[in-house]
């Protein structure tokens, strides 16, 4: 059950890493990250039933992870809206004022 | 009643929060001040209330909230960074109009660092981190009229939240694989591949938050278009309160230590490497002083490299000892830009003869950067040396001294741009090149030049002047009694 659980969520981080690669959208970046944090979020209460079933502590800990997934997103999209709104695209290589 | 002594620093932040949320509701004008100018010295009585609590320890909330002597010196550090960072913004992006935004997304970050440095389990390590990092994002994007800050900011977010996932990730494998998310574990340790992976992972996460190499590439950006105050909190707190975290989770894992000294080792030597540098390269000073953070952040991981309690003390130490400096020389920054001066290198010229105070104190902040003997820097860089030896990388330090004496390469030629470099009146048609960095005319935003002449009206505010004056007496003081900073973290300086 756990290795079936940890095998998937490798899976979904493996993919959510190669969106980040191949990506160039803002959206789909932040989208790709969002497969990722459900990777760890989907280990996190694989595991919580492993160890301590009735303490929770891995899905508290999921828990939050969704929260802080949510304010990640929130604050990300009110950022491609503003940088669309100054430089007509969310593809970030096109936005290249900077030397990076 | 020990509790509330305890927890004070962290309700003082909480209610400086609160206080920066009501900023909104008062018109521009005495009472605004007023009430930004209590939330200072509410936050100067947290550090000393914070300082009271030197030798305590407790833990709260089932062991998930730890005070102790890391946290402890943190949230001195942080408390006293965060009233002098507001003191510096009172008259510039405090007082514009979305000042009160400015003040809440401030004093959230430093909640967040605080609670970061206190950590006693990983749920609380990723919820410090988040809370000390997702307000920076709006705080590098504040300056709207340079569209600029909005593409640092969009980038900045994006690699973070890439590296948030990664760490995500990683403390659930390090939780998978020792069933506790505790620090230390409090269970037996035992070696796996799912360990190390989220070990690596976690190093990986945490190397961004610190801006080590190769995941440094957001900050140069990001201090550059941000507000100089902006910068000196962005330079300082999120990191000092991450290597106390790395700390307390490094340190329930020694068993495994062979697995991450060395991968700390080489990131270490990469970062001070890269950003020394990349430091040269720069025309314009906010640059340059990103190039130095990712420089000293690098200083720092040396001392984590060496292990042992004196180098993970150093870590801690030296970012405290760097925090002055990095405040005052962001600060220097910060007074050319409101006097028009420009902040581009060539600017400096001649400032020793126009302005010999504030070059005085540049100069006094380059020297500490530099680690001369007597300024605050030296100790930090003596203590993360010496960690490095006695954890038998003797290579690592001698890395670090030559990475110093290289250093003094840039730092020196700020000191003498600003005495000996010939003070160009009429810079506009000649001057330095326009530096690359895309900064095109249709942004409209030249911050160089030097048309402004300096009157009494647009000298540094009072505020900054205070700032200042704080940022050169600590960086001098704790330079020559280091036995405040060591004492502070509950140890002794070794002399």
């Amino acid at each position: 059950m756990t290795t079936a659980a940890v095998t998937l969520s490798s899976v979904l981080f493996a993919i959510g890493v190669f969106g980040v690669l191949t990506r160039r959208n803002a959206i789909s970046l932040l989208v790709s990250v969002e497969i990722m944090m459900n990777a760890a979020i989907i280990n996190l209460v694989a595991f919580s039933r492993l160890y301590e079933p009735e303490a929770m502590t891995g899905q508290v800990f999921a828990l939050f992870g969704i929260g802080i997934a949510a304010c990640e997103a929130a604050i990300g999209l009110a950022l491609v809206l503003a940088v669309y709104r100054r430089f007509g695209s969310t593809d970030v290589d096109t936005i290249d004022l900077l030397k990076g | 009643m020990e509790a509330v002594l305890l927890l004070f620093p962290k309700g003082a932040i909480a209610v400086a929060v609160m206080l920066a949320l009501m900023l909104d509701s008062l018109a521009p004008g005495r009472a605004r001040r007023g009430l930004i100018i209590a939330t200072v010295a509410l936050l100067t009585v947290g550090a000393v209330v914070a300082a009271v609590g030197i030798g305590r320890s407790a833990a709260f909330m089932d062991g998930a909230l730890v005070v102790d002597r890391y946290s402890i010196f943190s949230d001195i550090v942080l408390l006293a960074l965060g009233a002098l960072v507001t003191l510096a913004a009172l008259d510039s992006v405090g007082s514009s109009a979305d000042g009160g935004d400015f003040h809440v997304l401030l004093y959230l970050s430093l909640g967040g660092a605080s609670v970061l440095a206190s950590a006693g389990n990983l749920i609380v390590v990723f919820l410090g981190i988040e809370l000390a990092i997702i307000p920076t994002f709006a705080l590098v994007a504040f300056r709207a009229e340079d569209r600029r800050s909005f593409e640092a900011a969009l980038k900045y977010f994006l690699l973070s939240v890439f590296a948030s996932a990664v760490l995500l990730f990683g403390f659930s494998l390090v939780y998978g694989s020792t069933g506790s998310v505790r620090l230390p574990p409090g269970v037996e340790v035992v070696a796996s591949n799912m360990l190390i992976i989220g070990i690596a992972l976690v190093l990986v996460g945490f190397g961004f938050k610190l801006a080590a190499f190769p995941f440094h590439q957001w900050l140069p950006d990001a201090f550059e278009v941000s507000h100089p105050e902006v910068a000196a909190f962005l330079a300082v707190g999120p990191k000092l309160a991450a290597v106390v975290a790395l700390v307390r989770v490094l340190e329930g894992l020694t068993a495994l230590s062979g697995a991450w000294t060395a991968a700390l080792a080489g990131v270490a030597l990469l970062t001070m490497l890269w950003g020394n540098l990349g430091a040269f390269r720069q025309t314009r000073l906010p640059r340059l002083l990103a190039y130095s953070a990712i420089a000293h952040a690098g200083y720092a991981l040396v001392g984590l490299a060496g292990g042992g309690s004196r180098g993970m003390d150093g870590a801690v130490v030296y970012f405290a000892a760097y925090s002055a400096a990095a405040l005052g020389a962001f600060l220097v920054v910060a007074m050319l830009l409101r006097e028009g001066l420009g902040d581009r290198l060539a600017d400096l010229r001649g400032l020793g003869r126009r302005r010999p105070l504030l070059a005085a104190a540049m100069s006094v902040f380059m020297v500490s950067m530099i680690g001369v003997p007597l300024f605050a820097g030296f100790w930090g860089k003596f203590s993360v040396f010496l960690g490095a030896i006695e954890g038998g990388l003797v290579w690592l330090a001698v890395a670090g001294v030559l990475n110093s004496a290289m250093s003094f390469g840039y730092y020196g030629n700020v000191i003498r741009l600003m005495y000996f470099g010939d003070a160009v009146d009429d810079r506009a048609p000649v001057g330095d090149p326009e530096p690359v960095g895309g900064l095109d005319a249709a942004d409209g935003l030249d911050r160089g030049g030097g048309s402004v002449p300096t009157t009494p009206a647009n000298r540094g505010s009072w505020g900054q002047r205070l700032a200042l004056g704080a940022a050169v007496a600590l960086t001098l003081l704790l330079g020559v009694i280091p036995s405040l900073l060591f004492g502070a973290l509950g140890v002794s300086s070794g002399f």
